[in-house]
């Protein structure tokens, strides 16, 4: 049983001035635990996608199934987590954290401390009772992953989480997050555009044709690792580059 | 004795440097305070020696000493207590009620687009229109007293309030609204979790000019109908040509706006303490 099925899924936007159709007929499942890069050109349906999977937009056409149900409104499985963290710089890091146990009801005693765990796995347990503004971007994006964690999803979707930090953050926040998302046996879907990121995080890479948007194609990713996987070693895999040169020739022609 | 007053002006300095820093600028912060008081005290002595060698007529602008003893007199009696709390009491309720209807108001607005959408040229009208001009409406209306005057007050600020706080709304990043649909809430929770905290600092602004705004109508409808307050003191005074009432209604009203705006201030730093 596929974690995540599109069948068939049109979606179109309609403003006054027309309309833009962003996917067409785009089908593919992802399996439970797999965690999918998806890279394409620039305006070809990527966050819609994640947005339909999150159930806040619906498809004007076909269907979108987690655990083969329908994704019918927001799902309590999903998990979304957007390019900026957007923590809310008037309640504390813990309290960040927190949100989305508060807003679902589910604020108790267990879950609190759970939250606070995850704080502290990232390295944040001292910055409980800072505030946003008192913390640097990598930390901050470590206390949005918290808060998405936070609310046990299933299926986590990411879109460009790290393309708003420095580079140095950045690679290490990937590796980071990496590690934590394979050793929580999360379905994970990222939106990237950075190659050698999907690559060295992902188990496979679904490329975008230019809107509207369709599965160009399908990359089952094999590195040879030897030792612990990270993100680095990852980057050291002789298949590596391989993969690098045929992701970039697909993604060549339309940049 | 200079030891000692350069040790207070560089008190918490890291390095020599940094006391050098700190010297510059709590002896601009000093001079400031220094100049502000000057300015005042001057203008003070200026006017109390004028009225005396009457290069101006002191009839027609009084003099401090005389304010002075006005002031005390009043208080005395009980009519300094008596005005003054009646200014301020019609000010507060005028600026409470336009405030929460206001802010009630501009949440109805932020709830339905279509509300908005309809309700936006009339709350552009009722804008630009001078509120004074409805006074003699509202005292027919509310009647000769208090509550006409409330009224005033009232009507002066609460569209100031819808616009401001309304827009404020309206331009609440989006995205944080998004993150929030994403872990399910419902549009109460995005109101109050979001919406109205993102907001606070645009809704105290709206405060701050408010305050000001309810007390002119609060004034201005004194002028009209009033047995008491400050306003009416004014009125009284000019009316039966006594300056020094006039002068020391008006010294007291400056007193009570700095007063009400303060409060202002000292409510947001309590509730807005992440913004330092
Ligand atoms: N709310 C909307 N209303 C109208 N059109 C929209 C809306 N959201 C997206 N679109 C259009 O749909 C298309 C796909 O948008 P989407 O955001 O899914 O692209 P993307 O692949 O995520 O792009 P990027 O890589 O730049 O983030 C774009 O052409 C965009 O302009
Ligand atoms: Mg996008």
């Amino acid at each position: 049983m596929s974690k995540v099925e599109f069948k068939a899924v049109g979606m179109k936007y309609h403003t006054l001035e027309g309309e833009t159709e962003a996917l067409k007929d785009l089908s593919f499942t992802i399996e439970d635990n797999q965690f999918v890069s998806l890279i394409g050109p620039s305006g070809c349906g990527k966050s819609t996608t994640l947005s339909l999977l999150a159930g806040l937009l619906s498809p004007t056409d076909g269907q979108v199934m987690i655990d083969s149900k329908e994704v019918d409104g927001i799902n309590q499985r999903v998990a979304y987590m957007l390019q900026e963290d957007y923590l809310f710089p008037w309640r504390s890091i813990l309290d960040n954290v927190l949100l989305g146990l508060e807003i679902r009801g589910e604020l108790n005693d267990s879950s609190r401390k759970r939250a606070r765990q995850l704080l502290a796995d990232y390295g944040l347990g001292d910055f409980e009772d800072y505030y946003p503004t008192q913390l640097s971007g990598g930390m901050r994006q470590r206390v949005a992953l918290a808060r998405t964690l936070a609310i046990e999803p299933d299926i986590l979707l990411l879109d460009e989480p790290f393309s708003a930090l420095d580079y140095h953050t950045k690679l290490a926040l990937e590796d980071e997050v990496a590690q934590i998302l394979r050793e929580e046996k999360k379905t994970v879907i990222l939106v990237t555009h950075d190659i050698g990121e999907a690559i060295a995080m992902s188990d496979r890479v679904l490329v975008f044709s230019e809107r509207p948007g369709e599965i160009k194609s399908d990359y089952k990713i094999d590195l040879t690792i030897d030792g612990e996987y990270s993100t680095f070693k990852a980057r050291e895999a002789t298949e590596f580059n391989r993969y690098f040169n045929s992701l970039w020739e697909e993604l060549d022609i339309y940049v | 004795m200079f030891k000692f007053i350069e040790r207070i002006l560089t008190k918490d300095a890291v390095t020599t440097e940094h006391g050098q820093y700190l010297k510059r600028v709590r002896l601009k912060k000093i001079g400031v305070k220094f100049s502000q008081l000057a300015i005042l005290a001057v203008v003070i002595i200026a006017w109390e020696l004028a009225a005396r060698y009457k290069v101006i007529d002191p009839f027609i602008t009084s003099y401090p000493t005389q304010i002075a003893k006005t002031i005390y007199k009043m208080a005395l009696n009980g009519e300094l207590v008596k005005h003054t709390w009646t200014t301020i009491y019609e000010t507060l309720v005028g600026f409470t009620l336009g405030a929460i209807i206001g802010l009630i108001v501009a949440t109805a607005l932020w709830w339905s687009d279509y509300l908005s959408k309809v309700f936006e040229p009339y709350i552009v009208l009722l804008n630009a229109l001078p509120k004074m001009a409805l006074g003699p409406i509202l005292i027919i209306w509310l009647g000769n007293g208090v509550t006409a005057i409330i009224g005033m007050s009232l009507l002066v600020s609460i569209i100031v309030t819808i616009m401001m706080v309304y827009n404020g709304f309206r331009e609440t990043d989006n995205n944080k609204i998004k993150l929030l649909r994403t872990l399910g809430a419902n549009q109460f929770q995005i109101f109050k979790k979001v919406v109205l905290m993102e907001n606070l600092p645009t809704i105290f602004s709206a405060l701050k000019v408010n305050i000001g705004l309810s007390l002119v109508g609060t004034i201005v409808g004194e002028f009209l109908v009033s047995k008491a307050g400050l306003g009416y003191l004014i009125v009284y005074g000019g009316q039966v040509f006594k300056l020094s009432l006039v002068m020391t209604s008006v010294i007291i009203l400056c007193i009570v706006a700095g007063l009400l705006y303060y409060l202002i201030v000292w409510l947001e730093k309590r509730l807005i303490k992440w913004e330092n």
